[in-house]
C-alpha cells in the first residue's frame, strides 16, 4: 500500500490515527489537514481526544498508529525535540514554565544553540508583550497568566512554521488573552499556521478558517464555523439527543 | 548584588583557598595534610554527584561504583608497571566508558527507579570485584609496591587538581548552554524536550562526567591507601556522603558541595574528638536540622539576593 501524499498546501497531514490505552481508544484513524498559513481549530467536548491528539503529532506519545506529515516529511515516531527543530512546537493544557529558571532562561533554553542573538532575541519577544521587566524573576514567581504568556513565547524562539496550541487562554485574565490572541494573528499574519484547541466558541469563530471536531476519537465533522455549527453530529456530541431537535 | 561582583567575589575567594591549600604542605603536618586531601577527594565526589542529580535532578545512589571501579582500575595499572599519573587517566577513562552504555539503560528510569538501579549497580560492583579473584586477588583485595607509588605530596596535589578540575567543569557547566538545558531537565523533562533539548543525549553527557571524576578520584584514593578491597572500593556509605555533602552544601550549585564538604569534614572531626562514641549520631541530628530548616544548603544563607515575586499589576489575576 502507497503512503498517502500531502499536498504542498498542507503543512501538516495525518492519516488514520489510532491510540489505544489497554483497550481504550483514544484516537480512532484521525484524518486531519492543516492549511499552510491557516489558524486551524480543534474543538470537542472533555475527554474526546484533543489533547491526546496533539501528544501525537508533537511526539510526546509516540504509541500511535497512522501517518503523520509536516512539511513533507514524516514525523510519527520520531522523538519531540526533532520534531520542534523541524519547526512544529506546542504549548500545553497547564502552564509548563521551568519553575526555577528564570523567565529569559525560560526562553533562551527553546531558542537555537546556535544563536548568538538568542538573548537579544528573548528580551525583544518580552518586550512586545510587556514582560521585559520580567526577565530575571523565577517562572514560578509569575502569576498563571504570565506563565501562560511565557510559555507562549518559549515556543516563538525557534520560529516556528506550525504552533499547537492547547487552550492558550485558560485562566490567563482578559487583557493578557488580548495579548495573546493580537499575537497569534501578528504571526499568523507573518506566515505562521496554527492548530487551536479551544473552548471558547467566540474565538473559534473569529480566528479559525477551519474547524475539526473531535468525539470519542473520532473527526465527526470539518469545516467553517457556521457549518460546523450547524451539523447536527457536532450538537448531539455537545448537548446530547435530547438537546439536539431544540438546538436546531 | 550584580552578577558582575559575585563573580568577582567568586574568583578572588577560589583563588585565595586554592592558594592556601598548594601552601598547607609547608605548614601543616601530616595528619592535617592528610586530612585535607581527603576534604578534596570529597569535594570532587560531590561535585561529580552534583553534575548529575543536583543539575539535572537524577539522585543516583550508586557513584560509588565509578570510585570503585578507578580504584581498581588504578591499583591494576600501577601493579602492571604503569606510570601513577597513567594508572589515574585509565580509572576515569575505564569509569567513564562503563558509563556511556550504563547512561543509556539506566536513564531511562525515573525518580526512585533509577536511584535503586544505581545502588544496585554499586552492589554488582562489589560482587564482580569479590568474585573475579584472578584479577582482583577477591576479598583479599590488592596491596600496591609503595615504591610504585607517588608520594605524600603528590597524592595531596594531584588530589587537589581533582577537586579544583571538578569545581571548574561545574562552573563552566552552571552557567553554560549546555548547564542551561541540564536544570530545565531537572525542571520539568518533558517540557525540555518539547521545546528541543536532546535530553537523553544531555543527561548521558553530564552522567558520563560525573562518572569520570570518581573514576579518577578513587585511583588516586587506591594509591594513597596503597591497598584496595571490594568493601572499600564499593562502600555504600561512600555514595551517602556525596549526597549528604551535597545537601549540606546545597544542591545544584558551584560552591554547595565545597561548603558542604568542609563543613561535614570538619565537623566529623571535632565530633570525633570530642565525643567519639557518639560523633556520629550527634552529625546525623545536626544534617537533619541542615535539611529541616535550610531545604536550599548552608548556601541559601550566604545567598545575597532573593528571588521575589515583584509586585503584581494592577488588574492581573493572582
Amino acid at each position: 500500500m502507497t503512503a498517502p501524499v500531502c499536498d504542498l498546501d498542507h503543512i501538516l497531514c495525518a492519516w488514520g490515527l489510532t491510540r489505544d490505552f489497554g483497550g481504550v481508544q483514544a484516537l480512532r484513524g484521525v484524518d486531519l489537514h492543516v492549511v499552510r498559513g491557516s489558524i486551524t481549530g480543534l474543538i470537542g467536548p472533555n475527554g474526546s481526544g484533543k489533547t491526546t491528539l496533539f501528544q501525537v503529532i508533537s511526539g510526546m506519545d509516540r504509541g500511535a498508529t497512522g501517518t503523520i506529515s509536516f512539511d513533507g516529511e514524516s514525523i510519527l515516531g520520531r522523538r519531540p525535540s526533532k520534531i520542534y527543530h523541524q519547526g512544529l512546537a506546542r504549548t500545553f493544557q497547564l502552564s509548563r514554565v521551568f519553575p526555577e529558571l528564570t523567565v529569559l532562561e525560560n526562553l533562551v533554553v527553546a531558542g537555537s544553540r546556535h544563536d548568538r542573538s538568542v538573548t537579544e532575541r528573548a528580551l525583544g519577544l518580552l518586550e512586545r508583550v510587556h514582560l521585559r521587566e520580567y526577565a530575571a524573576v523565577l517562572g514560578k514567581n509569575l502569576s498563571y497568566g504570565q506563565q501562560k504568556l511565557v510559555e507562549f513565547l518559549r515556543v516563538l524562539m525557534s520560529d516556528p512554521a506550525l504552533i499547537l496550541l492547547d487552550e492558550p487562554a485558560a485562566g490567563v485574565n482578559p487583557t493578557l488573552r488580548q495579548t495573546l490572541w493580537d499575537m497569534v494573528r501578528h504571526l499568523n499574519g507573518l506566515g505562521t499556521s496554527f492548530l487551536v484547541i479551544e473552548h471558547n466558541m467566540e474565538v473559534i469563530a473569529d480566528l479559525c478558517s477551519d474547524v475539526y471536531v473531535l468525539s470519542d476519537g473520532e473527526i465527526i465533522a470539518q469545516g467553517d464555523f457556521v457549518s460546523i455549527r450547524n451539523n447536527e453530529r457536532v450538537l448531539e456530541a455537545y448537548f446530547g439527543k435530547s438537546r439536539k431537535h431544540g438546538a436546531a | 548584588m550584580p552578577e558582575g561582583s559575585q563573580r568577582l567575589i567568586s574568583f578572588v575567594v577560589g583563588t585565595v583557598l586554592v592558594g592556601l591549600a598548594m601552601l598547607a604542605p609547608l605548614g601543616v603536618n601530616e595528619y592535617y595534610q592528610s586530612f585535607l586531601l581527603q576534604v578534596f577527594l570529597v569535594i570532587a565526589l560531590a561535585q561529580a554527584w552534583n553534575l548529575i542529580s543536583g543539575m539535572t535532578g537524577y539522585v543516583s545512589f550508586g557513584h560509588a561504583a565509578f570510585f570503585g571501579v578507578g580504584a581498581y582500575a588504578g591499583a591494576l595499572f600501577v601493579t602492571w608497571g604503569y606510570p601513577w599519573w597513567i594508572a589515574i587517566l585509565n580509572g576515569a577513562g575505564i569509569a567513564a566508558l562503563i558509563a556511556v552504555p550504563l547512561g543509556f539503560l539506566t536513564l531511562r528510569l525515573r525518580g526512585p527507579y533509577f536511584a535503586i538501579a544505581m545502588l544496585g549497580l554499586n552492589e554488582v560492583g562489589r560482587i564482580v570485584a569479590t568474585l573475579w579473584v584472578d584479577l582482583t586477588h577477591g576479598g583479599s583485595g590488592l596491596t600496591l609496591d609503595p615504591t610504585l607509588l607517588p608520594s605524600l605530596d603528590m597524592e595531596y596535589f594531584t588530589m587537589l587538581a581533582l577537586a579544583l578540575g571538578a569545581t571548574l567543569l561545574v562552573a563552566y557547566i552552571h552557567r553554560s548552554r549546555f548547564g542551561l538545558e541540564l536544570r530545565a531537565i531537572r525542571e520539568d523533562e518533558e517540557a525540555a524536550e518539547m521545546v528541543g533539548v536532546n535530553t537523553t543525549l544531555n543527561k548521558v553527557i553530564a552522567f558520563v562526567l560525573s562518572a569520570l571524576i570518581p573514576g579518577a578520584v578513587g585511583a588516586v584514593y587506591a594509591m594513597y591507601t596503597s591497598y584496595v578491597n571490594p568493601s572499600s572500593a564499593f562502600d555504600p556509605a561512600r555514595n551517602i556522603e556525596m549526597i549528604v555533602v551535597v545537601l549540606f552544601g546545597g544542591s545544584g550549585t558551584v560552591w554547595g558541595p565545597i561548603i558542604g564538604a568542609a563543613t561535614v569534614m570538619a565537623s566529623r572531626e571535632m565530633l570525633w574528638a570530642q565525643f567519639p562514641a557518639a560523633h556520629l549520631a550527634a552529625l546525623g541530628v545536626i544534617l537533619l536540622i541542615v535539611v529541616l530548616y535550610l531545604p536550599g544548603g548552608l548556601i541559601s544563607i550566604l545567598r545575597a539576593r532573593q528571588q521575589s515575586r515583584p509586585d503584581a499589576r494592577p488588574g492581573e489575576s493572582p
